[in-house]
């Protein structure tokens, strides 16, 4: 049995992709539209074991029989985290990251899923399919280096936007009920005068609160590859507009499984939780002058965690030796990455800036001074 | 008849008599049990020695009349030596412990000289401390130890008599103590004082000041003003960051709040008195204020002390 799954046209024998803009799956070679239903069979062959097929260990021991016999020999740890797929369509050899779940066919561009990457515990729970397209996404890439001054103009020129890739990143989503109970310290502070005295009373007192705040869907993303800082920031992802997952939505984009179980992952959601457990107390206190918080307990309910597939468009580029990474949200289009400096031009607007403040603050306080 | 009268005689005398003597026994158990009549402390005490005759009788004379005029002992003490004691001190202790002060704050001011060491200081109790401002002090200080400086110890005398005649004279009339920013809007204040400060500027000196005073501070706040632009720049640049919390993904209908307790636990209160102006006498006069410190007496002294 083959250890990729691959999506071919019935009319002309093309590839299929899937199609942001119809949300089905589209032949690019003879515009034909499939319903995503239509390819749930091909599903079928997912609901076996997380133990690696036969053949796939194969063609993985195989791969590297014939990589040593040409002399390109891999140490031990590169073997681990490395796979060896074959092509359907052109029978080549894909090799590919231990994590990854879709991809290309380097040779001639075919869409592959690997099967044994999201069957049996490995499947995915939820995915939000690409809302945006690639077009979308290089606009937005376009827009986010304009929209600030003071980015290298050469910048923006070598960014190669057409090398942004649609991935699929793994997340883990977490619900849970956060029982907080919270006492603070609190303060109000009252003034007032009579012909003789001002008068000052201080009152000070001691509050609690205490109730649950059910949070759910809390994403903290599974993959090594994918830094949290960058993940977090194109946040949110509406996942009413998840479905279940097929494996036809990976068509044409690039998937990986997760790489950091939940359990890694865990004390990230429950540190975002906490904190805003913790705010929704402080956030019923009201009237006082000073408040600071004496004691916090949280503890947590009907805790439960998902795993789903979220789209994100991704772009690395080099700029004077460093790398900048830029992120998609593929449902909702925002669009993030930290953008280089230009420290001449960022020179040359602050003179400007502070000779037009420093003008207008000596004829401003001069005025002043002279007429008050 | 003769008879008669002549014995009527005796006991008018015999009466008068006894009414003389009762009189006198009278009076003479008053005087052993009147109050004695304390003498006013003096107000020029020259242990020194440096005044001729005619200048102390010249200084006593003023020192009385200002005194009198302002129910307040203003007097001066010219000490040999202050037995290591520090000027202040001594002045305070001497003003306090020799029955100084008039009226039932003890109204008064002290200029102790030492010219052995040339050390001076003045010392002031009662409504006589809230009268002599720190600004009347300053205008006192200068002119008094000019005259030191000077060895015009006479003048020097003189000049604190005279200053404390204008600083009392001026608190009576207005109401308020004397202030410079008074004196510079109130130009015939002037009077009052020996250094009274410029009048205010005209339109052109007060726009070149004005201008002056810009020219230093806008570079300055230009350039903070420049370094907050580049900093907000830059932090412009930077758009990936960790989420601080999970607020987006709370579901409200499920969330609820069990328990909002609020506890007084006490109450303190505290309260400072309004100084209050008589606004109708003092001309629109903000008045000036005074400086206090403890005595080892435990009373509040104003006042200063220096070398000259």
């Amino acid at each position: 049995m083959a250890d990729v799954i691959e999506y071919k046209c019935q009319s002309c024998g093309g590839r299929l992709e899937f199609d942001p803009t119809l949300q089905k799956m589209k032949c690019p070679f003879c515009e034909s539209v499939f319903e995503m239903s239509d390819l749930q069979s091909l599903d079928d062959t997912m609901q076996g074991t997380a133990q690696p097929l036969p053949g796939e260990e194969e063609g993985f021991q195989q791969g590297a029989e014939a990589m040593e016999l040409s002399g390109n020999g891999w140490s031990s740890g590169e073997d681990a985290n490395m796979r060896v797929y074959g092509c359907q369509s052109c029978g080549a050899e894909i090799i590919a990251d231990a994590t990854t779940g879709a991809t290309a066919c380097p040779y001639c561009g075919n869409n592959v899923v690997m099967k044994g990457q999201f069957s049996g515990d490995l499947r995915p729970d939820l995915l939000i399919p690409f809302k945006l397209t690639k077009e979308q996404a290089v606009d937005q890439f376009k827009k986010h280096i304009n929209s600030q001054k003071y980015v290298p103009k050469v910048f923006s020129a070598q960014g190669h936007p057409e090398e942004i890739k649609g991935v699929y990143v793994p997340f883990w989503l977490y619900t849970a009920d956060a029982d907080a109970d919270v006492t603070y310290n609190a303060q109000r502070v009252r003034s007032w005068s009579d012909r003789n005295y001002n008068y000052t009373e201080t009152e000070h007192y001691h509050l609690r609160r205490a109730g649950t705040i059910r949070m759910e869907h809390v994403p903290v993303d599974g993959s090594s590859k994918m830094a949290d800082d960058l993940s977090e920031s194109i946040e949110p992802f509406d996942t009413a507009a998840a479905v279940p997952f097929t494996t036809a939505y990976l068509a044409g984009y690039l998937a990986d499984r997760y790489d950091v179980d939940y359990k890694q992952c865990k004390d990230r959601a429950m540190q975002r939780m906490r904190v805003t457990a913790e705010e929704s107390m402080r956030s019923t206190v009201s009237g006082y002058t000073a408040v600071t918080t004496a004691s916090s307990y949280v503890t947590w309910n009907k805790a439960q965690v998902q795993y789903a597939l979220f789209p994100v468009w991704m772009l690395s580029t080099q700029w004077e030796g460093q790398n900048y990474l830029f992120a998609m949200n593929g449902q909702s289009g925002k669009f993030v990455g930290n953008l280089p400096l230009d420290k001449k031009a960022l020179g040359k607007g602050k003179w400007k800036f502070g000779l037009i403040l420093g003008v207008a603050l000596f004829v401003g306080l001069t005025l002043l001074q002279t007429f008050i | 008849m003769k008879h008669q009268t002549g014995l009527q005689n005796k006991k008018v005398a015999r009466a008068a008599a006894g009414l003389a003597a009762a009189l006198l026994i009278a009076l003479t158990v008053c005087a052993r049990f009147a109050l004695p009549v304390k003498a006013a402390p003096p107000l020029l005490v020259d242990e020194a020695d440096v005044l001729t005759d005619a200048q102390e009788a010249e200084l006593n004379a003023l020192l009385t009349e200002v005194s009198n005029a302002h129910n307040a002992d203003v007097f001066v003490l010219i000490a040999q030596d202050l037995g290591g004691k520090e000027s202040q001190a001594y002045a305070d202790d001497y003003f306090w412990y020799n029955g100084y002060g008039r009226g039932a704050s003890r109204s008064g001011a002290l200029f102790l000289h030492c010219p052995s060491g040339r050390d001076y200081a003045f010392s002031t109790h009662g409504d006589a401390a809230l009268a002599i401002s720190d600004d009347a002090l300053d205008d006192l200080e200068n002119a008094v130890v000019d005259c030191l400086r000077a060895d015009d110890f006479a003048g020097a005398y003189e000049t604190f008599a005279t200053g404390c005649d204008n600083y009392l004279q001026y608190m009576a009339t207005y109401g308020v103590s004397l202030a410079k920013e008074d004196v510079e809007n109130h130009p015939e204040d002037a009077q009052y004082m020996f250094d009274p400060p410029a009048a205010k500027l005209s339109f052109g000196e007060r726009l070149l000041e004005s201008m002056k005073n810009s020219a230093v501070f806008s570079p300055i706040a230009a350039a903070i003003g420049a370094l907050l632009y580049g900093s907000s720049k830059k932090r412009k640049l930077v758009s990936v960051r960790k989420q601080s919390g999970a607020g987006r993904y709370v579901r409200s209908s499920a969330s609820e709040l069990r328990v909002s307790r609020d506890i007084l636990v006490n109450r303190t209160q505290s309260r400072t008195p309004i100084h209050n102006n008589d606004d109708d006498r003092s001309g629109g006069r903000t008045g000036g204020s005074t400086s206090f410190h403890t005595s080892s007496s435990g009373q509040s002294f104003g006042g200063r002390s220096g070398k000259y």
